[in-house]
Formats: structure tokens, sequence, C-alpha cells
């Protein structure tokens, strides 16, 4: 089990030559459930193109997508069982809320896929419970009239009340503070584990990535150009930083480090807690 | 899709017909819109299909890009060659009630939509080689001698310029919203008419709500910068007729005139 991507290609202007160089080309990929995917790549590489073709927003105009048992290519039809099974968190997704209370909004996904009253009822408090979000206090509320942060986690609850397996998370931070920002992705990667999802994760915070996901696939113009755990995606510096990218604060820090004749070791990807020790050892070695 | 509408899309190329004067291509649209009212004979297409396909070469679109546009247009073509074909009266070819499909009739169907799709093709090529602003830049300008009557010239083509520039944008947010929605698994494509209707409401709603913190956000933008009207306001680009535009002008005035005379002459 798990969600393989057999060559697929995708053009978003057909007709004229010079803008169809956009889109995705060619992509192959293999993940296994359960996993933690992380996806980088500069801006307008195709992220979001790529992410929106694992719940068939977008249909592959060549090549095919399995997930479990579906298939998904150019002739897809009964497109919403993969819906359900594949939830997709966009950027900026507290531009879909409509309803006129927050219960109604989480309701939506839950509805649209045939659950009885029950059932909906059930899933709106499990996901509201999830992010944290409180059943009583929140339910009659308009969402219109929460802040940037709790419209958000609405949002996001919206999608994961579907009871997804994958959940497509592209830029879920992206312009709330750095206390929301860490607590929302603590938050989203407990329910990973809680309720046993795959997530795709794509971030330009390249420290939440190293953080986060166990495998990472970077890319640039369309393709898929490198790829590996963490470790080692973080290790080719050099060539990240050519694709535009940048690298996880601690690879910055020993890169300092070493071109000030300070740190001789290997430059690689660390948690924080390692860094303070390389950092302490080296202050060992001067006061000697 | 939503995105197929290709109505104020402007597509940027290096282009003779873009670097034309908009006031030029705007006159020239009329005239070509006057003109082929006075074309009689179905062979005069001909000419009409020459020019047109010279005007595209020039500009560089490719062409698949503009018949795509005529694709919206589709059930008025429709529904003007279902109007002439039954109800032009002649030679009965086939009967059914009171509708008479007749010899007459096909040859006015198939007439009158050529000068349909002609017009779109080529009124299409005027959105597509001139940015939203120079054509309302355009419009100002020949609405300028107006401004003695009182027209508000200015205050139109501003309104024009900032609707036409967040058409794309309104299209760009509504498929957005529309992905956003199908993810949570709503359909828009099935069941009746009320069904589909409704459907939208998700869409709408948040669309609606954007739109007007938009318009709120753009008019303190253009207060913070000092916006007030017309008064006082002076041009980056200062608009000029070039040898070009003049030639291209007369060209097609004398055209015009040609066909015109000929019609009521001959
Ligand atoms: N709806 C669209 N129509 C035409 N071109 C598009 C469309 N959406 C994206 N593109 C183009 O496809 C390319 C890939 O876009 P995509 O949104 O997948 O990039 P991304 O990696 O998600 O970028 P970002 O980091 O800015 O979100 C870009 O060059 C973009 O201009
Ligand atoms: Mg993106």
């Amino acid at each position: 089990m798990g969600i393989i991507l057999d060559k697929i290609s995708y053009k978003y202007d057909i007709e004229d030559k010079e803008l169809s160089s956009f889109g995705i080309f060619d992509i192959s990929l293999q993940v296994e459930s359960g996993k933690a995917i992380g996806i980088i790549g500069h801006t307008g590489s195709g992220k979001s193109t790529l992410m929106q073709h694992l719940n068939a927003l977008l249909l592959p105009q060549k090549g095919q997508i399995k997930i479990d048992d579906y298939i998904i290519n150019n002739k897809s039809k009964n497109l919403k069982d993969i819906r359900k099974k594949v939830g997709m968190v966009f950027q900026y997704p507290e531009d879909q809320l409509f309803e006129e209370t927050v219960f109604k909004d989480i309701a939506f996904g839950p509805k649209n896929i045939g659950l009885k009253e029950q059932e909906i009822e059930a899933a709106v408090k499990r996901a509201m419970a999830d992010l944290e979000l409180d059943y009583e206090e929140y339910k009659d509320r308009s969402p219109y009239e929460l802040s940037g942060g709790q419209k958000r986690k609405v949002a996001i609850a919206t999608v994961i009340a579907m009871d997804p397996d994958v959940l497509v998370l592209d830029e879920p931070t992206a312009g709330l503070d750095p206390k929301s920002k860490k607590d929302l992705l603590a938050l989203l990667f407990k329910i990973k584990e809680t309720r046993k999802l795959t997530v795709f994760f794509v971030s330009h915070n390249m420290d939440d990535i190293y953080l986060f996901s166990e495998y990472i696939y970077v890319m640039s113009q369309g393709k898929i150009v490198m790829e590996g755990s963490g470790l080692e995606v973080f290790s080719k510096t050099t060539e990240l930083r050519e694709l535009g990218l940048g690298v996880p604060f601690s690879v910055e820090v020993l890169e300092d480090l070493k071109k000030q004749g300070l740190y001789r070791g290997e430059i690689k990807a660390i948690d924080l807690k390692e860094l303070a020790e390389v950092i302490f050892n080296l202050l060992g070695d001067k006061n000697d | 899709m939503i995105k197929d509408i290709t109505i104020g899309q402007y597509i940027y190329k290096d282009s003779l017909v873009h670097r034309l004067d908009p006031r030029t291509k705007i006159i020239v649209s009329m005239l070509f819109m006057i003109g082929i009212f006075f074309i009689k004979d179905y062979y005069e297409y001909i000419y009409v299909l020459a020019l047109t396909a010279i005007s595209i070469y020039l500009s560089k679109i490719p062409v698949a890009k503009i018949l795509k546009g005529l694709k919206p247009i589709l059930p008025l073509i429709v529904l003007t060659i279902i109007m002439n074909a039954f109800f032009t009266s002649g030679e009965v070819i086939f009967q059914f009630l009171f509708f008479k499909l007749t010899i007459e009739g096909l040859a006015l169907a198939a007439f009158m939509s050529t000068r349909i799709i002609f017009l779109i093709i080529f009124t299409s090529l005027l959105t597509l080689t001139t940015s939203p602003i120079n054509l309302t830049h355009g419009i100002e300008g020949l609405l300028n001698p107006l401004k003695k009557l009182k027209v508000p010239a200015h205050e139109i083509a501003m309104m024009m310029s900032i609707a036409l520039r967040f058409i794309p944008t309104l299209i760009d947010e509504t498929d957005k919203i529309m992905k956003a929605q199908k993810a949570r698994g709503a359909d828009f494509e099935s069941g009746n008419i009320i069904k589909k209707t409704k459907s939208l409401i998700p869409v709408l709603i948040p669309l609606f709500i954007s739109a007007f913190t938009r318009a709120d956000e753009l008019a303190m933008a253009m207060e913070a910068r000092g916006y007030r009207g017309d008064e006082g306001r002076t041009r980056f680009r200062e608009q000029r007729l070039q040898l070009n535009d003049y030639l291209i002008l007369l060209f097609f005035l004398v055209l015009t005139i040609f066909v015109g005379i000929r019609s009521v002459v001959f």
C-alpha cells in the first residue's frame, strides 16, 4: 500500500508553445503509507501543481497515479472517493470558509461525502478536538469573526473532518506569526501520528522541512532534481543554493564555523540540541 | 473550464500590432465592425479572411488561442444558425410543425454566423494585443473631446481599467476557491439546474468577500498615493500616433468607405 506516481506530466498552456514550459514533467515517485514527505523548491517550481494531482484536482495529461487501489489518469471519473481519501490543505485555506457557523463549515465536507447526521456531528467534534478548538465555544460562531490563526485552524479542520488517509499540506503556515506557526505544525504532525496519515508537506522553511519530514523531494522547473533523507539532501549545500534554496539554520551555523576555521567536522543538518553540543565542545577546545 | 475565457485577456508579444496606439486599434475595430455589415456576397468573405489572417499573423498571437476564445460564444452562434435557418421564408426542404427549414434560410444562417465569427475574432485581437491599461487610456483619449459636454471620461476610463484589471484576478480566485471546495467533496457538475446553482454558493460567498476586501484595499491604496481624480493628473507615457498608426487608420478608413459606397451604389 502507498502512493505511486508513474511518469506524470501536466502542462498549463498546451496551445502556446512559449508558455507550455510551465507545469510538471515526467515525475515518478513512490511513497509508503504513513510517511511524512517534504517537498521543497523555488517559487514556481511546480510544487502546488504536483500536489493538486494527488487528489485529482488536476488530472495528469500523461502517466498515472496509484493511491492504494485507486488509479488516477487523464480519463478518471468518480473523483469523490479520491477526494475523500486525500485531504488537501491549500495555501491560505481560510479563503474557502463560507458558512454562517464554524460547525456548518466543518460539516460541509463530511456532508458532501454522504455521512449521516450523527456521523457528521461526531466527525466535526473529533476534527475540532484534533485542532484544539473547543467545540462548545466555537461551534456557533461565525468563521469570519475569528482571528487569522483560528480561521486557519477551522479551515484545516474542514479537511481533517473528512477523515482522509493522505493529507497534503501546501504551505499550511504561510502568513502566521512565528509562535502560531510552530504550534500549528506541532499540532498537524501530532494529528498525523494519531490518525496514521501519510503527509505531503510543502514549505519554504528548511528547518520545518528538516524537522518534520522523513524523506524529501526537491523540485526545480517542474522536475524532481534531488531526493533523499533530510540528512542527505541538506548536506548538498552548493546544489541547493544553485537552485535558489536555503539550508537549515544548523547547516548555516556549521558552515560559518568552518569558514572561520573553528569547526573541522562534517557539514550536515542536525537539530538545535546537537548544534548546541557542537558549539559547547568548540568552546571547550578553546579553553584548554 | 473557467480558465478558457479569453475576453479581457492580454498576451504579451513583441509585434507590430502590439505597438500600435490603442486608439488606432479601437478605431480600426470599429471600422471593421461597420465594414463587415456592408458585405453582401459570401465570396467576399475571402477578403475579410485574408485581412483577419494577416492581422493575426502580424500580432504573433497563436491561432489556437484565438479559436479558443470562440468557445464561450458558441451558444450565440448556434442560436443564430437555428433562428436564420428555420425562420426565413423560401423553398422548404423539411418541415416540422411550423418550423420550416429553407434553402434561403440555410444560406443566411451560414452568412450570419460567419459574420459573427469574424467579428469576434477580429475584436478579440484588440483585447489580446492591448494591455488593459492601454485600452482604457485609448478609450479615455477617444472620449476626451466629450469632456466639454460634461461626460466623465476619466471616471469611466478608470472604472473600466479597474474592472478589466480585476477580471483575471477574479478568475484565478474563482478557480482557486472552486478547487478548494472540490477538495472538500463539493460537486459542481452533476444534478439539475437548481442543484447546480445551489452548489455555487460555497464559491460565490468567499468570492464576494474577497472582492469587497480587495476593493476596500485598492481604494485605500489609491488615496494613500494621492489619487484625486482627473484634475492635474499627468501621464508617464503620453500617447502620440506614429506613422504606422496613420497608415493603418488611413487604410481601414479608405477600405470601409469603399465597401460602404459600393454597397450603396451597386
Ligand atoms: N492556473 C495556472 N495557469 C497557468 N500557469 C500556472 C497556473 N498555476 C501555476 N502556473 C505556472 O506553473 C508553474 C508552477 O506553479 P506552482 O504553483 O506549481 O509553483 P509552486 O512551486 O507551488 O510555487 P510557490 O512556491 O510560489 O507556491 C509556475 O511557473 C506558474 O506560473
Ligand atoms: Mg505553491
